[in-house]
């Protein structure tokens, strides 16, 4: 990457977050509520940095449990659109069942997933697949499908296998597809873990959910430490599965898969 | 002696649904010849094409190709687009026969093929969005002819190309037509084409219920010049006129 794309890159979004502080600030100052309902940039900064190791290792747990949970749904998603792809029966049967993942009240279910599955790591990544495994189950399915015709008809020319189709055909096309669903699913997974964590009280166990959840009555400051390093993790995962799409699906399309 | 048949059509009937596409359709080709299929858009020339690649099948009638050519792979077709994979270099979609058929890679008959069509060796790791047009038909030719075929079934293949490109890969194609002894079928729009490569030219009208011939005389090699000549604006004339339903 060079100097000039770097820039271009980089210098959009920082103008964007000083005009969102400033913004902030002013609000603060004109109308005039207290920290308790507006902390102000300064005082979020600071106690953030008092309280650095705690929130540090909130993150780490959070980071852990919304890997995990993507990691999963990674899994299981893709190998749920390979199973969609190879029967249109199959594609029928369960279509509605992950549609119903996808709709299902998460923060309804979150409570009823920590009580089967302890307060714990488990119930947090757990709960990140489910809230995860959509976006990569439909676009991964859609991309491999969406196989154009006339490639279909040269692999049928030379008498390709259901497998070579599959294994030469349709997963590299699907892998745009599947990267647009990951970019979403990594934020989904944060979102995920963050809402398992508010049910987890568990001690040992205080990701940045379970912080905001206990923070909201005592420290406003740090309460939006913790919102702002969750937004920042979502934030790291989509701008990581961008940077390795950018990367390794450099030629897959005439427009880059950035773009999308 | 009479020669060997490469592709034979008789009696051919093929419909999609309401649409009567081919009507007992008769066509003989003969091994190693170069036939050319012209006529209007929906007449069923690209349906001709894909039912000697086993892309469609006959509804009644008899439609008989070379021995065991479908079973060896021994029939290439050449897309209306280059169809190129995007994730894969030029050799690699070269090679995809290859791979596609789990035969083992022979790199020197992809490189050949590669070289044959015109690609030079840098040109050979390249991705297709970093090739032009032209490259990128060079390429899907290249891949055609892979696993060394004795048919070669060409759809417009060089249509979105401008004039003088087309002109230079027609001229290209008949001396790969010729180098490795194909029988050739080419489907296309441009009659000039047709003249300029082809030994006969197969007139598809209407519903195909009416069809025509016409024998090119002209000598191999063929030259661009040969477009300017008065023999080719005769041939272009009678083409033309069983094109139109009319008796030249």
């Amino acid at each position: 990457m060079n100097f000039y794309r770097l820039v271009e890159l980089v210098i959009p979004p920082v103008i964007a977050a000083v005009v969102g502080l400033i913004l902030w600030a002013m609000i603060k100052h004109f109308t005039g509520y207290g920290d308790f309902v507006l902390p102000g940039p300064g005082s979020v900064a600071t106690a953030s940095w008092e309280h650095r190791k705690e929130l540090l290792n909130s993150t780490w747990l959070t980071t852990l449990s919304a890997v995990c949970g993507l990691g999963i749904s990674v899994t299981v998603g893709v190998s749920t659109s390979i199973l969609f792809s190879q029967s249109r029966w199959i594609r029928r049967s369960l279509f509605p069942l992950a549609i119903f993942l996808q709709t299902v009240p998460i923060v309804a279910v979150a409570p009823i997933v920590v009580l089967w599955l302890d307060e714990g790591l488990v119930a947090t990544m757990f709960i990140s697949f489910l809230v995860s495994v959509f976006p990569i189950i439909t676009n991964t399915t859609t991309g491999l499908l969406n196989v154009s015709n006339e490639h279909y008809d040269l692999f049928r020319l030379y008498r390709a296998s259901r497998w070579q189709r599959l294994l030469r055909l349709q997963i590299p096309s699907a892998l745009p597809g599947f990267v647009t669903g990951l970019k979403i699913a990594g934020g989904m997974a944060v979102l995920g873990s963050v809402v398992g964590e508010f049910f987890c009280a568990e001690v040992n166990n205080k990701g940045l959910g379970r912080q905001i959840f206990e923070l909201k009555d005592h420290s406003m400051s740090l309460m939006y430490g913790c919102i702002f390093l969750a937004t920042l993790l979502g934030v790291s995962m989509f701008a990581l599965i961008s940077m390795l799409s950018d990367r390794f699906l450099l030629y897959w399309d005439e427009k880059k898969i950035s773009s999308l | 002696m009479k020669k060997q048949k490469a592709i034979e059509f008789r009696q051919v009937f093929k419909s999609f649904g309401d649409e009567r596409i081919l009507d007992k359709f008769d066509l003989e080709i003969e091994k190693g010849e170069f036939v050319s299929i012209v006529g209007p858009s929906g007449c069923g020339k690209s349906t001709l094409l894909r039912l000697v690649a086993g892309l469609e099948t006959v509804d009644s009638g008899y439609l008989a190709i070379e021995a065991d050519s479908r079973e060896k792979n021994e029939i290439a077709f050449v897309f209306q687009e280059p169809n190129l994979l995007p994730w894969l270099s030029a050799f690699e979609n070269a090679a995809l026969p290859f791979r596609i058929t789990n035969q083992k890679l022979d790199r020197q008959k992809v490189e050949r093929v590669l070289e044959l069509v015109g690609l030079p060796g840098h040109t050979h790791q390249k991705y297709p969005r970093q090739l032009s047009g032209g490259m990128r038909m060079r390429v899907s030719l290249a891949r055609s002819l892979a696993l060394e075929p004795t048919i070669l079934l060409l759809d417009e293949p060089f249509a979105a190309l401008d004039d003088l490109l087309r002109t230079t890969l027609n001229l290209e194609l008949v001396e790969i037509w010729q180098r490795e002894n194909l029988s050739c079928l080419l489907v296309t729009h441009n009659l000039a084409e047709a003249i300029l490569v082809s030994q006969r030219i197969i007139v598809l009208n209407g519903g195909n219920r009416s069809y025509g011939e016409v024998r090119i005389p002209f000598d191999y090699p063929r030259d661009k010049k040969m477009r300017s000549t008065p023999e080719f604006a005769s041939l272009y004339a009678e083409v033309s006129a069983l094109l139109e339903g009319v008796d030249p």
